[in-house]
């Protein structure tokens, strides 16, 4: 039971962060404040990981690690936590095809952990015209 | 243990959030250009609206949420911009609702955004600028712009509270884009500073056919001394994935009698956010400007 609250509040948080990722087609932000319905569209992509903003939170990952990140890398530019892995599903064609691959992405870190899964980043590639595939990077703690 | 688990959840989603509120942007766009301005010759270095800028949106609530954006200029040949680092470009704080946007600040107009996806030399020498009026980013402006919600339509109205001259101004745009096609008809009534009983009318068109694009904007400009009229063209044809091949022309009686502008010019996409450049103008008119520029620059997006 705990293993299910934890698959559903797993799922819950990559769903809604999922809302706010890239879309198909962003271009950069610079030309998109530049278009005719900017203030439309300033909610259509999610710009967090793109440029300087990659940076920026990079930075602020880097000043609030995790706490198994404590025995971490001592590179204060490495990004990535220490015991982080990446899901990688493909293959993603529907909205329901993203929903079940993201449960089943969700379901295999929470197995991985003995603790805790969470989830530190999200993306996308299309792997085929059409079809998509979705990385999802967690930690442990 | 489900509290624990709730709070664990909300902590990633405020996280994610938070994360994605700000949105730092801009760009670095410059090049070297051999200018003959009436005869005048010489090598410039020029920053073309480089500039740096935060833009986000702030959810109320299911329905509302704030926006705003600050955005500023900096020269990045002289670091000199007007004798300040930075300049202002387009300041705004506005709300957001299913009913549509209202905002204020400093920012483009309707109108001028209206063109800004044809102007393929755009704040290069060979700037839409050059041959039409209405080009402004007028101060203590509000606007409302229709929601999302419209689909392909997008209309603005912005009232001008010009606090200089005390003549305030209105400006207006209904613009219509679905796939391949941009439609788009703005104008303008005493929006510029210090000048009285002035509308501009403007009509934009665009229409992406494979690998090119091909634009065009039309241009009315009346005032107590007169009208005056203008047209545009341009093209641009996506040779391959790296380059891009460009070309625009206009002419018109709107600012100066006989002046036109021509400019001829290529792109190297090396990727979403980088490219260089290369591009000749030449801008002239009736009164004696005759004008050449070549160069070559380069633009990274971040």
């Amino acid at each position: 039971m705990p293993k299910l609250s934890r698959i559903i509040a797993l799922l819950l948080a990559s769903t809604l962060w999922s809302s706010a990722v890239l879309a198909e087609d962003c271009e950069p932000a610079v030309d998109m404040m530049e278009s005719n319905d900017a203030v439309n569209r300033m909610g259509d992509c999610d710009y967090s990981d793109e440029g300087l903003n990659g940076w920026l939170s990079g930075r602020a990952a880097n000043e609030n690690p995790p706490e198994s990140g404590a025995d971490g890398p001592a590179d204060a530019s490495a990004l990535a936590p220490a015991g982080a892995f990446t899901l990688t599903q493909a293959g993603i064609k529907t909205a329901l095809d993203l929903l079940q691959a993201r449960f089943d992405l969700v379901a295999q870190a929470a197995e991985r952990c003995a603790e805790e899964a969470v989830l530190s980043e999200e993306s996308y590639i299309l792997d085929s015209p059409g079809s998509k595939g979705l990385n999802m990077k967690f930690y442990c703690r | 243990m489900r509290i624990q688990l709730w709070l664990a959840a909300a902590a990633v989603l405020v996280s994610a959030q938070v994360a994605a509120d700000v949105t730092v942007y801009g760009k670095a766009n410059v090049s070297l250009q051999h200018a003959d301005e009436a005869g005048n010759r010489e090598i410039e270095l020029q920053s073309n609206s480089s500039r740096i800028g935060l833009m986000g949106q702030e959810s109320l609530s299911d329905s509302v949420s704030l926006l705003y954006r600050f955005e500023y200029e900096t020269s990045v040949d002289d670091g000199d911009k007007d004798g300040q680092t930075l300049t202002q470009r387009n300041i705004y704080l506005g709300v957001q609702t299913l009913a549509g946007t209202l905002m204020g600040g400093v920012f483009d107009t309707p109108l001028k955004t209206a063109a800004s996806g044809v102007d393929l030399f755009n704040d290069l020498e060979g700037d839409i600028r050059n041959i039409f009026a209405g080009e402004n980013r007028s101060k203590n402006i509000v606007q409302y712009v229709t929601p999302k919600s419209l689909g392909p339509v997008t209309a603005k109205v912005a009232y001008i509270t010009k606090e200089t001259d005390g003549i305030d101004g209105v400006s207006a745009s209904a613009a219509y884009q679905l796939d391949a096609l941009y439609l788009a008809v703005a104008m303008d009534q005493d929006v510029e500073e210090n000048v009285d009983n002035t509308d501009t009318y403007r009509l934009v068109a665009a229409y992406t056919l494979g690998a090119v694009q091909l634009g065009g904007a039309y241009e009315n400009y009346q005032r107590d001394l007169g009208d005056g009229n203008g047209y545009f063209a341009s093209v641009k044809w996506k040779v391959t994935d790296q380059w891009v091949f460009k070309t625009q022309y206009g002419e018109s009686d709107i600012k100066i009698d006989g002046r036109q502008s021509f400019s001829i010019g290529g792109d190297y996409i090396f990727s979403k956010t980088a490219k260089a450049f290369t591009y000749y103008t030449r801008n002239q008119d009736d009164a004696g400007r005759d004008d050449d520029y070549l160069g070559v620059g380069l633009e990274m997006k971040f």
